[in-house]
């Protein structure tokens, strides 16, 4: 059962899409395979105990930068465990099956460590974008983009 | 602290030197624009707070900036206040508003500077009648 919880509320600078597909060391196009359980870890700076969890993402198609293996981890900060759990609005969230696009980078925050094929979403949840039908809904505003412009932006 | 406790809300922030809970500054890179965060335990309104921290992350300027770390100014300055005003209204559990001028919405421009407006208001003085 869990027994604790936790919030942590991000406050962003606003970032266009453009700068935001700049910025990212990678962009995928894939399905989400499985939503692992949270795990714990102590954040880098501040030694305070956190919640992050992994997504293992099914990489279709690669718009920026080059994955090693067709199946990445996405790291995000925030979820459960049996003793701890963490709530983190600004961080994006997955379900299995979901296909998204997501831009990608290294760039923890030094919340935590991330391994060869570990990544977290750039500009938290403004960096992932749900796919439905011919639409992409950003993560953050829930306002959908087609998904032809939402690729020629990226492609561009 | 001024700004929300002059909202007609039924709650007082009040100095506390002895309390483990307060404001850090780390430089934690860009970290995909998060300017600063706050932890709050536990999350639930309306039961006692237990622990809160408020932190800027010193990859950015500030203004005032931190004395021996003053960030980065290229990417623009945030006004300190605006920001730890923010911060404050997520110590007395407001959530992100939708209104893109309130003091609390979710993101905030560099060169901004804001004060509280009639939707934090509201919503302060909806949580705490």
């Amino acid at each position: 059962m869990t027994q604790h919880g936790t919030t942590v509320q991000v406050l962003l600078a606003p970032i266009s899409l453009e700068r935001l597909t700049k910025d990212a060391g990678w962009i995928v196009r894939g399905t989400v395979q499985q939503v692992l359980p949270g795990a714990i870890a102590y954040d880098l700076l501040t030694k305070r105990r956190l919640v992050y969890t992994d997504t293992l993402i099914l990489v279709k198609d690669q718009y920026k930068g080059e994955l090693p293996v067709p199946t990445i981890i996405v790291r995000s900060l925030g979820g459960q465990t049996p003793e701890l759990s963490m709530s983190v609005p600004t961080a994006p969230s997955f379900a299995p099956h979901e296909e998204v696009i997501l831009l990608l980078s290294k760039d923890a925050g030094q919340h935590f460590l991330l391994e060869d094929n570990a990544f977290v979403v750039h500009g938290w949840a403004s960096g992932k974008f749900s796919i439905e039908g011919e639409q992409a809904f950003s993560a953050i505003e829930r306002k959908p983009i087609p998904l032809e412009n939402l690729v020629r932006i990226i492609k561009s | 602290m001024d700004a929300w406790n002059q909202t007609s809300a039924i709650f007082q922030f009040l100095d506390n030197p002895s309390s483990q809970n307060g404001l850090c500054a780390h430089d934690r890179g860009p970290n995909g624009g998060a300017v600063a965060e706050t932890w709050i335990y536990p999350e639930q309104p309306n039961t006692a707070l237990q622990e809160v921290q408020v932190e800027v992350n010193l990859y950015y300027r500030f203004d005032p900036s931190h004395s021996s770390h003053p960030g980065d100014a290229s990417q623009g300055i945030w006004d300190l206040a605006t920001v730890l005003t923010h911060e404050l209204g997520h110590c007395l559990y407001l959530r992100h508003s939708s209104d893109p001028n309130a003091v609390m919405y979710g993101t905030l421009p560099a060169n901004s500077v804001k004060v509280l407006n009639q939707d934090d208001i509201n919503e302060i003085t909806a949580l705490y009648p």
